[in-house]
């Protein structure tokens, strides 16, 4: 579709990006509302209502399924704001590469979190 | 290109309208959200650990409950903020008037709305 492309930008244009970042949006705003009102209807929170939402399989499914989209959400929003500021070619594809690599810490590090939860 | 042309980059001296601060926040909420995600990881991590019986805001520290009211404010407002994103590609309030009004209206509500969560925490 073009000549030349950015191979650190998560789509292959930006109108995709575009998409990908409305749709990722819209699904973490989901959850988001979710937990809050979860939150609020079990107010005052207990450890076992708290702990409860989180040892259901079918909230862990839909928390990595946030946590994905966080990555993609994250992922054009950084990329972006990087491409916007960071003018030098090598030190930005560094901070790409190091943002990738923190996002994907992350992704384990809430699947460790999870996996723990029973 | 004339590289001796005058450049005027001192943002203390520029009258911003309430739409680009509005979107320089949304900019600079979505950075703080990540750059603080792995304190909220840590306190989300902490907040299921077995034995607990207490609403585990208790255990932060005080920097711990103005770190959750900050990225919780920010999170709040970057949400609000998206979805006047999302408004005006839908095409509506893209006039000035009434963008302004929109823009106002998410900081405003954003403010309320942080104002409540940091009551709710502490």
């Amino acid at each position: 579709m073009v000549e030349r492309r950015s191979i650190t930008q998560f789509a292959r244009n930006g109108l995709a990006d575009w998409l990908w970042q409305r749709v990722s949006a819209l699904l973490l705003a989901a959850y988001t509302i979710f937990v809050v009102a979860y939150v609020a209807l079990h107010w005052p929170l207990s450890y076992s209502v708290w702990h409860g939402l989180f040892a259901g399989t079918w909230f862990k499914v839909c928390t990595l399924f946030a946590v994905l989209s966080l990555l993609v959400h994250s992922w054009i929003g950084l990329w972006t704001v990087m491409t916007d500021y960071v003018k030098p070619y090598a030190l930005r594809l560094l901070l790409h590469v190091l943002l990738l690599g923190v996002l994907l810490l992350y992704l384990i590090w809430v699947c460790a979190i999870l996996y723990a939860v029973n | 290109m004339d590289q001796s042309r005058p450049v005027f980059l001192n943002l203390l001296q520029m009258k911003f309208p309430v739409t680009a601060i509005s979107s320089i926040l949304h900019r600079l909420s979505g950075l703080f959200l990540f750059v603080f995600l792995p304190c909220i990881l840590y306190f989300w991590q902490h907040s299921l650990v077995a034995g607990r019986d207490q609403h585990f805001a208790y255990h932060l520290t005080a920097w711990g409950h103005l770190v959750l009211w900050l990225w919780l404010s920010s999170l709040l407002y970057h949400l609000l903020a998206g979805v006047r994103h999302m408004i005006m590609d839908l095409g509506f309030a893209e006039e000035l008037v009434v963008a302004r009004r929109v823009a106002t209206a998410t900081i405003i509500l954003a403010v309320l709305c942080s104002i409540v969560i940091g009551i709710v925490i502490w």
